[in-house]
Formats: structure tokens, sequence, C-alpha cells
């Protein structure tokens, strides 16, 4: 009885997390008249017309060129600046490396919009507003936390006698990580730099205040200011398929890697 | 410097900077911020003492969006722990349903809130929303111009948004807590007779104390930072019904041009984040096989 529940429950759930995206996808392929007037019916023809009239008419071919940009030059920063502190934070303890993990850890637990007015400020007398790098440089700002905080436990969980081992062969403090234990970590690495795109490809908030110009636009931004001009004329059909250009692309990702982001996403929470 | 000494400072100094600079320093400046009156960035501003604190403290508007905060967090939070619960245990036995939930049940928190947001917009858009047009054809009752535009069941549409968003990463947390409690004291309560009910109620649910701290802090931080969800659903409306502090915090620098009433709110809202995570924390954070010292924290 307990188990004919147990199974019932889930089944809702999975039915509750699969029909609206369900619905936005068959919604992407119908036209404004179809989605507005048989909302649960299947399109008659799939108009796939929608999706270059988004791309093109919409800002969402721009912004996601922008997004792309953006998303892949914070991973280039902040995977080797990440790594690096991750790796010394646990292999070359000293006097107050625990402290700095910490802070670290302590920029997990605050949502980080809070601190948007003096960040506004800050990145406005840098001249960096509404510029790619000034997005760039915040964004691995505010991705450090995570980042630092699970790579150190990958690392530490890497032999010290590897480190030894290979001074022993002539390779110097920095030789050593470069050659040897980067290398080693590579798979947690990986899963570090796709969850990272992940939120990255999704932020808004922040992209919002530092990033408003149009050449600089991201995707969210981009998808949320054709929301509102489809609100007045009307185009639902282009609006579904933004919506599904920004969230297809993360599903995939997601679905490849699943088991790995699932493992970091816990690594990252019951640790801290 | 020796080596080893320039070795550390060179791999650490890049990150801590840029940390320190971007994240640190804001955070710091967030107090400070509070204490001027000051339009934007080039216009000067000008010390007004705590002005800006007493003044959103006293604002009506302000106080909507902390009890917002405090509901979303009670009943969300309420709501998204007990459907975890249930769900995580159901998910215990390897079943094919099961498998494929595991596969989708974060689809909800990987794809960005700004989407989520504009498809709960849709879902419950009155003439062909999903949700009302299928409660219309089962003959569910609701307001005839949707709920997004009246203001208890706009906040109540927002919630159903935020749990359904949440909800797998909490499924997920509360999965592997439940993995980790010894079979051993489960077989040993099966074979002492307690029912379902009471094995979970007296043996699960209070050896999950130390998942249920770490679900805490996540929904007093998920719950301080919804900011999106509202924007993309009611846009803070119907007449402020909905805002939360970041939405409200947002107006009255971005819209309004009050940068220094926008800080106080900041700072209120660190306040309020910390003393509804202190209280949560005691409520069911507590560990049972030692009460005393968590109580102390």
């Amino acid at each position: 009885m307990t188990r004919f529940f147990g199974q019932l429950l889930l089944l809702l759930f999975a039915i509750s997390i699969v029909i609206p995206f369900a619905w936005v996808l068959m919604s992407s392929l119908k036209t404004s008249h179809e989605i507005t007037g048989t909302p649960w019916a299947l399109p008659a023809v799939p108009h796939f017309s929608n999706f270059s009239q988004a791309w093109f008419d919409g800002e969402i071919g721009a912004t996601f060129t922008n997004s792309l940009l953006v998303t892949i030059g914070t991973l280039l920063i902040l995977i080797p600046v990440g790594s690096m502190a991750g790796y010394v934070l646990v292999k070359y303890p000293f006097k107050g490396s625990r402290l700095i993990l910490n802070s670290f850890m302590g920029g997990l637990m605050f949502p980080n919009f809070l601190v948007i007015i003096p960040l506004y400020l800050l990145v406005s007398k840098l001249g960096m507003l509404d510029s790619k790098m000034g997005l760039i440089l915040v964004y691995v700002a505010y991705s450090l936390a995570f980042t630092v905080f699970v790579l150190s436990g990958f690392f530490e969980q890497l032999p010290n006698e590897l480190i030894e081992a290979s001074f022993l062969d002539g390779c110097s403090h920095s030789g050593c990580f470069w050659k040897v234990m980067f290398p080693l970590a590579r798979p947690g690495v990986l899963v570090v730099a796709i969850f990272n795109a992940i939120g990255l490809w999704n932020e808004y908030p922040l992209a919002l205040v530092l990033a408003q110009s149009k050449n600089v636009r991201t995707l969210p931004i981009g998808i949320a200011n054709l929301t509102q001009t489809q609100q007045y004329a009307g185009n639902w059909g282009a609006l579904f398929a933004g919506i599904v250009i920004v969230m297809l692309p993360v599903m995939i990702v997601y679905l490849i890697f699943k088991d790995q982001i699932q493992k970091t996403m816990l690594a990252g929470a019951l640790k801290g | 410097m020796n080596p080893r000494t320039r070795f550390i400072f060179g791999f650490l100094s890049p990150a801590v900077f840029l940390y320190g600079f971007l994240v640190g320093l804001p955070l710091i400046q967030s107090f400070y911020y509070s204490l001027f009156r000051w339009k934007g960035v080039s216009s000067n501003m000008k010390f007004i003492g705590t002005k800006n604190l007493t003044t959103i403290a006293a604002d009506p508007v302000m106080h909507t969006a902390g009890l917002n905060q405090i509901l979303l967090l009670v009943c969300g939070g309420i709501m998204i722990i007990m459907f975890a619960v249930s769900i995580a245990h159901a998910l215990q036995k390897p079943t094919v349903l099961g498998k494929s939930v595991q596969a989708i049940m974060l689809f909800p928190q990987v794809v960005s809130i700004v989407v989520i947001g504009i498809m709960w917009n849709f879902m419950w858009n009155p003439s062909y929303g999903l949700l009302l047009v299928g409660g219309r054809k089962l003959g569910i009752p609701y307001p005839k111009d949707g709920v997004l535009g009246l203001a208890g069941w706009a906040n109540m549409a927002i919630m159903v948004a935020f749990v359904w968003h949440a909800l797998g990463f909490y499924v997920m947390l509360f999965g592997a807590g439940l993995k980790n409690i010894d079979s051993e004291v489960i077989e040993a309560s099966e074979i002492d007779g307690a029912s379902g009910w009471v094995r979970f109620s007296r043996i699960s649910w209070p050896l999950l104390w130390s998942v249920k701290r770490v679900a805490i802090i996540y929904l007093v931080s998920n719950v301080m930072g919804t900011f999106v969800l509202v924007e993309m659903m009611t846009k803070h409306g119907p007449d402020n019904a909905t805002q939360t502090l970041l939405t409200y915090m947002y107006e009255k620098g971005w819209e309004s041009s009050r940068m220094g009433e926008a800080a106080a709110i900041a700072v209120y809202s660190f306040m309020i984040a910390m003393v509804l995570g202190a209280v949560a924390w005691r409520v069911i954070g507590r560990n049972p096989e030692n009460p005393r010292r968590s109580a102390a924290i």
C-alpha cells in the first residue's frame, strides 16, 4: 500500500515537471492563433519559422552569441584561478589558509544580489559597466566561492606522495601542479566547469544591472526583453521559440552529465 | 621570500584579490552606503546618518515585502520539505519510474529562472494558460481575470512556482540523507514492530537533522534571493502586493533612483536573513543525540 502511494506520488511529480516543459516545446511550434485558441492541442503543422523569427527579429541571436562569449570567457579565467587557489589552500596549509577557505565558503550562503548596490558603484567607477570584460570579472568573482570550495575537495583527495615524487623528478611547485595534480583532477574540474557554465548561462540579476546596453546583453536579458515586446506584438510563437532556445542547451548538457552534476551539487551542499 | 612562499602567494593572490575586491568589499560597503542620500552613480552623496534606515523601517511596502518573505519561507518551506521527504522516501526503492524521476527532477532547477518565471506567467494566464484552462475543464473555480492580478492569489501563484522550481534539489538532498541512515537502525525498528509512520517520525526524521540544517540554510538563501521569479510573473504587483525585499530594493535603486534607501533595504535583508536562518535552524535542525550543544549554536 505504502509502495503504491509512493509510486503514485512519483508519477504525479514526474507529470508536474514534464507537462510545463512539454507545453512550452509544443507551443514553440504553433502559431499565435493556435496558442491562444487551443492551448492543449498539438500544432496542426509545426511552425519552425517561429525559431528563425525569434533568432533574427528578436534579439535572441545576438544575445546568444554574447552569452556564449561571456560564459566561455568566465570559465577561461575562473577554472585556472579557482583550481590554483583550491589546490594551494589544501595542499600547502599555512597560518590563515583555513580562514581563507572558510571565507570562500561563506560566499556560498548569501544571495549575491544583496550586494548589488556597492558592486554596481564599484564596477562603474572602474569604467566597466556595460562591458563584457566587466561582466566576466564579476562572474569570475561570484563563481569563485563554489569553485574553490568544491575543487579544494578534489585536490584534498589526491595523495601527497604524488607531490613528493614529482619533486624528486625535478618538478618545481607550479610544475608539479600543472603537470601532475591538475591533470589528475581533470574529471572533477570538468564537472565544476559544466556546473558553472549552466549557472552563468542562466544568470539574470547581475547582468540586468551591470550589462544593459545592446551589444553586451546576455540571453536571459534578451528573452526577458522579448517577453515585453511580444506582449504588445502578440507574436507568442516566437516568444516560446525563444524560451526553448534558452532552455534546451542547458537541458541537453544536464542530461549528459546529470550523475556527476548531482554528485557535485550534493558535495557542495553537504560539506558546508 | 622562499620558493614555497612565493608559490603560495602567486597561486592564491588572483583568487583572493578578485574575491576580496568584488565580493568582500561590496559586502562591507552595503552597510556604509545605507547612511547616505544619493542618486545613481554620478551625483554626490550626502551623509544623512540613519535616516534611510528609519524611513525604510516605517515604509508599509517594506512591511509587505518582509511579510511576503516570511510567508514564502514558512509555507513554501513546509511544502518543499514535506514533498521532498515523501518523494525521497519513494525514491529509495529503485524502480523504472524512480530512475526517470531522478533524471528529470532537477530540470526546473537547471533551466534559467527567467524562463521559469515567464513559463509560470503563461501557465497562470486566464485565457490560454495551461493551469487555468485545465482547471476550467475540470470544473475548479478560480477568479475570472486570472490569479496574477489579485493580491492574495498572486502570492500563492508565485509560491507554487517557487516550490516547483526548488523542489528537485531538496529531494536530492533528503535522498542523500536517507541513504546515509544506518540500515541496521531501520531493521532493528522493524523487528521491534514499528510501523511505517512511527519508523519515519521517530527514527528517520530525527536522524535527518544534519540534512535538515543544510536544507534550512539553502531555503533561507533561496527565499531571500527571490527576485527574478517575481519580476517575471507579476512585476511585484498588483499594487506592491508581491514585493520581496530584493524586488523592492531594485525598484528603489534603479526605478526611483533612491540608492541610499535601496542600500538600507539590503541592510535589513541581511539582518532578516540572519534572524530567519537562526530561528529556522533551531526549530528543525536540532541534533537529537546532543540537543544541548546544538541549542547553544
